[in-house]
């Protein structure tokens, strides 16, 4: 009896969602907008290589040349640059830095190389746009390992350390890094999934309401438990229907593909529906208009997702921050996506798994809990 | 069938839905729930069928108790709310499919007693399409034996021909007959007088959630009104000449409609045992008054009558 009810619940939502796909629209729009602003953000504005950085070389010695091929060449081991560096004469780099063309320029003095030569300090000088502290740390932080390897004895164009006084490796906790634009392509992904589950799910159940179709269900023997399950499993179908709209199209778009197991992607994707589906409902019982439930819901999944690590990873936030992160289920969403995205491991995710199974059981009593309430009009 | 038993419910926000309310339906009866807008015929109805718990008293369906059996109860119920509160996107086909599977009608049944049903809407060729291309006549029918489905053995209608055309309602009305005759016990809301006294064997009238009035329609027109109504439409009442004045002059009781649109001249309804005697009599009273009696009328008394006696012609909102 009780699968009976299941499946004719489910057969049923999804007759609907297949006649009326509005609940597709903000899965498909809220994902697409905030990539369009971060492909803006990371690929024109800020980060990558269109950051160009200025470089003047007045010391004609083989010292300013030496020191100008370490800045011009060299990487980080990540091979993660942040900006692409272009000789420009004096006048032309200032002219374009007061244009905003150039974000900084770094000068090699007339000069530099005699004071090497005569064991005299020895000075180079850089003019940055402080508008952005991260791009300032950025610059500084490469013009100060451009530095310390010349100071060290490196020399370029391979940066053959073993000469150098003191060395520098780099440890990472992670085999890669995925870039800004990398990042944005796989969060806006599961946005997409995010807002079919959760804004997808508040606007069925809320349309429900506001038509009173939903009476004949409440008035009939089923139990609530078994609505709440029916509705949350007649989700998996519709948010995957997003997810194989979306997954290709972002993908084409960054140039990126998931490297982590597909069977563990899937069942992430199986949780967070899960997760955020029975949310939904319970919005949409409490919100019950339409218009009302899709603003209330589209405003969760984008705070939620700005605030989740849909900017940036949440490991990345102030302690504070990461902790209020940490309680948004979206964020643990995010987490379990970004990591089997970019990285064939499930190491440190226990925490996530159990936060989705939590609010999973949490918003599935809560639901049937409003659900039992609300009948009462 | 139903025992309602000194039920009481106040809202959130301190509305007093039901006060003290009781009556019963014995199996097989067609109850009419009457009330001005506000009455609680709504709230009522949902008590019975367990979407809304009671302050006090309780309600008894089949000898169940509805709080405590609800599934049970709600297997007994079929219910045809106030909203056509139908899923657009289906047809209705596949709005009896659903309904059946969550009502658990058994599998083998389940095809035969949908298409009888789709038979007896008159939606055998219209199945396929959409509810939301119904009129709302369609809808309504649709609605019903949506309540039908499950055989319930007893049905609540709630506002059953509410904005429809005449030939919906008669069938709807034609349905309802023949559910009686199969010994269905059936619980109806309406506003529509000549709906009452057409199909209810017995009337139940609520007013500010108190059970006000209980009884046939006869026996209900014979009490509260008489056996005649007199209308009349006359002119000279000095502003001190009010209801009570009137009454005691003639000896019956008297209503006073409002103002009518000529100025000066005033509607007045009366009711009467014996109206061959007393219309010539009330217009004699009159003229020796010094009220001039421009129009005089006598007919039987109908529900509207009645209900309007009991609950008053002001109006609610």
């Amino acid at each position: 009896m009780v699968l009976r009810q299941l499946a004719a619940i489910i057969r049923k939502d999804l007759r609907i969602a297949r006649r009326d796909p509005r609940f597709i629209a903000p899965s498909l729009i809220v994902p697409f907008i905030l990539l369009s602003v971060y492909l803006v953000l990371w690929s024109s504005v800020g980060g990558g290589e269109s950051f160009v950085c200025g470089l003047v070389v007045e010391d004609q010695t083989s010292f300013g040349e030496e020191m100008a091929k370490i800045i011009e060449t060299m990487k980080s081991s990540t091979n993660h640059t942040w900006f692409s560096v272009t000789r420009y004469g004096l006048d032309e780099a200032e002219q374009l830095f007061l244009q905003g063309d150039l974000i900084a320029y770094i000068i090699i003095p007339d000069g530099f190389g005699a004071n090497i030569s005569n064991n005299q300090d020895a000075t180079v000088l850089m003019r940055i746009n402080n508008a952005n502290d991260d791009i300032v740390k950025n610059y500084v932080h490469r013009i100060e390992a451009a530095v310390l390897l010349y100071n060290q004895g490196a020399r370029s164009p391979d940066f053959n350390q073993s000469e150098a006084k003191v060395s520098l490796e780099e440890y990472h906790t992670l085999d890669i890094t995925p870039g800004n634009v990398e990042y944005a392509g796989a969060v806006t992904i599961i946005l997409s999934l995010i807002t079919c589950s959760l804004a997808g799910q508040v606007m069925n159940t809320s349309s429900e309401f506001e038509s009173k179709a939903i009476e004949d269900t409440l008035n009939s023997p089923i139990s609530r438990w078994v609505l709440v399950v029916g509705l949350t499993l007649s989700a998996i179908p519709r948010s995957v229907l997003v997810l194989v709209i979306v997954f290709p199209i972002v993908s084409l778009i960054v140039g990126i593909s998931p490297v982590g197991n597909p069977i563990l992607l899937v069942l992430v994707v199986l949780l967070s529906v899960l997760a955020l589906t029975p949310l939904g409902h319970f919005i949409g019982v409490l919100t019950r208009e339409r218009e009302k439930a899709l603003l209330v819901s589209v405003l969760l999944a984008v705070i939620g997702f700005l605030a989740g690590g849909g900017l940036a990873p949440v490991s990345l936030l102030p302690l504070l921050f990461r902790v209020v992160a940490l309680l948004i289920p979206i964020s643990h969403v995010i987490i379990l996506w970004t990591r089997l995205f970019f990285y064939d491991t499930m190491s440190g995710l226990l925490l996530s798994i159990f936060a989705l199974l939590a609010t999973w059981v949490l918003f599935t009593l809560a639901a049937v809990y409003v659900t039992n309430k609300e009948v009462e009009g | 069938m139903i025992e309602i038993d000194h039920l009481s419910h106040v809202y959130k926000g301190g509305i007093k839905a039901l006060d003290d309310l009781s009556f019963s339906v014995e199996e097989g009866e067609i109850l009419g729930l009457l009330g001005p807008n506000g009455a609680g015929k709504s709230t009522c109805v949902k008590m019975i069928t367990g979407a809304i718990r009671p302050s006090c008293g309780s309600v008894r369906v089949s000898g169940y108790e509805v709080f405590r059996n609800l599934r049970k109860v709600r297997h007994i119920i079929g219910v045809m709310p106030q909203e056509t509160a139908l899923y657009q996107d289906l047809t209705a086909q596949e709005t009896l499919e659903y309904h059946a599977d969550i009502y658990g009608v058994p599998r083998e049944v389940r095809d035969d007693r949908i298409a009888e049903m789709l038979k007896l809407a008159g939606l055998s060729l219209r199945k396929d399409d959409l509810v939301k291309t119904y009129s709302g006549g369609m809808k309504r029918r649709l609605a019903l034996v949506r309540a039908l489905l499950h055989d319930s053995k007893l049905l609540i209608l709630d506002e059953m021909s509410l904005g429809i055309d005449v030939q919906s309602r008669n069938l709807i009305w034609q349905q309802v007959k023949m559910l009686k005759k199969e010994g269905k016990t059936i619980i109806f809301c309406t506003n529509y007088m000549d709906e009452a006294d057409e199909l209810a064997d017995r009337l139940v009238i609520i007013d500010r959630g108190r059970l006000v009035a209980e009884g046939s329609p006869q026996s209900l027109k014979k009490t509260h009104v008489g056996n005649f109504i007199i209308e009349l439409e006359f002119r000279g009442l000095t502003d001190e000449q009010d209801q009570s004045w009137i009454s005691e002059q003639i000896g019956l009781e008297v209503e006073l409609a409002s103002e009518n649109e000529d100025p000066g001249i005033q509607t007045a309804r009366i009711q009467s045992e014996d109206g061959y005697n007393d219309l010539p009599q009330v217009i004699r009273i009159l003229s020796n008054l010094g009220i001039t009696v421009r129009q005089a009328s006598m007919r039987s008394p109908s529900l509207g009558d009645v209900f309007l006696t009991i609950t008053g012609s002001k109006l609610r909102d």
